[in-house]
């Protein structure tokens, strides 16, 4: 976009780096360091005849370009234009929020599947040794499953404190209420209880 | 003001998280085995706190440097992909075992991913 532009000097050089040299460059060198838009960046140093070195430093989020920030390092030298651009490529807390959505709803079709399987009486056999609480177990799991992906769901979208506040402790709270299902339900006696809850 | 919430609610996270992780604990001590639900819970349970220890860490700066951006989030991450893969591999196994039982004896009770 610069190589097309009347506002750019003669002795502009356009390369692209990695972040690390990015990171090294601007803490060496820099004189005025700030986060400039693209237009501001450039002007700025054009208007004012500095020279100075512009680090371009963009974020991406699921592959897309979302952010892009402007560093400039300014030097009282003939006028020179060096553009350096590094992309960012690591996870950000949006990428790592849609994986885990993905992730966690995969995981979610097991004891969904076991639960309606259950419902059907297909799934556990037709004997004697049926345990009445394994359908409670499949769908306080699903619940807990599903309440934490809507947690990652809302965080995905933004909405950190509604995620925080309230789908995780509610997820947790609800593998709580699992966990204790599951202690009962593994107890000494359990037979007793079930072939009671039977009766 | 928003940062402090965000802070205590981590910190609520984390309480809830270890009653969680002291009740599956305590089932899969009792259990005797490393191969049941309960024990594989648990160590889902401690990476996800290991997350939010992290996240907590990260919040008030104490030891985590800012430099390690979401690295809690990432060990989130990692709990519930443990968590994605534990459950499917215990279906496929329970499914599988589930066949060969049926070929073998139709009347046998089919083992389930859950105990």
């Amino acid at each position: 976009m610069f190589e097309n532009s009347s506002l750019i000097p003669d002795s502009t050089f356009v390369t692209d780096t990695g972040i690390s040299e990015i990171k090294n460059l601007s803490s060496k060198e820099h004189n005025l360091q700030e986060k400039f838009p693209t237009q501001v960046a450039r002007e700025s140093l054009i208007n004012h005849n500095y020279s100075g070195i512009v680090i371009e430093h963009i974020n991406t989020t699921l592959g897309i370009q979302t952010e892009s920030l402007w560093c400039i390092c300014i030097e009282k030298r003939p006028m020179h234009l060096i553009i350096i651009r590094g992309i960012d490529n690591r996870l950000t807390e949006i990428d790592i929020n849609f994986v885990s959505m993905i992730v966690i709803f995969t995981a979610a079709v097991i004891p969904v599947y076991i639960a309606i399987k259950l419902n059907n009486n297909s799934y556990s056999g037709n004997n004697n040794n049926n345990n009445p609480n394994l359908k409670k177990l499949a769908i306080m799991l699903a619940v807990f499953i599903l309440v934490h992906g809507v947690y990652h769901i809302t965080r995905f979208l933004g909405f950190n404190l509604l995620a925080e506040g309230v789908f995780e402790p509610l997820s947790i709270t609800i593998l709580i209420a699992f966990g204790v299902l599951l202690y009962y339900n593994n107890t000494p006696g359990k037979k007793e209880r079930q072939q009671e809850a039977k009766a | 003001m928003i940062d402090t919430a965000l802070y205590s609610l981590d910190v609520l996270t984390l309480t809830l998280l270890l009653i969680a992780l002291s009740i599956f604990a305590l089932i899969a001590v009792r259990s005797k085995s490393i191969r049941t639900f309960q024990f594989q819970m648990s160590i889902f349970i401690i990476i996800w706190i290991l997350g939010e220890a992290a996240n907590t860490l990260q919040a008030s700066g104490i030891i985590l440097p800012r430099d390690l951006q979401n690295f809690g989030m990432q060990i989130h991450l990692v709990s519930m992909v443990f968590f994605g893969i534990m459950l499917w591999v215990r279906f496929y196994y329970s499914e599988r075992a589930g066949k060969k039982l049926k070929d073998t004896n139709d009347n046998e009770d089919r083992p389930n991913a859950m105990q």
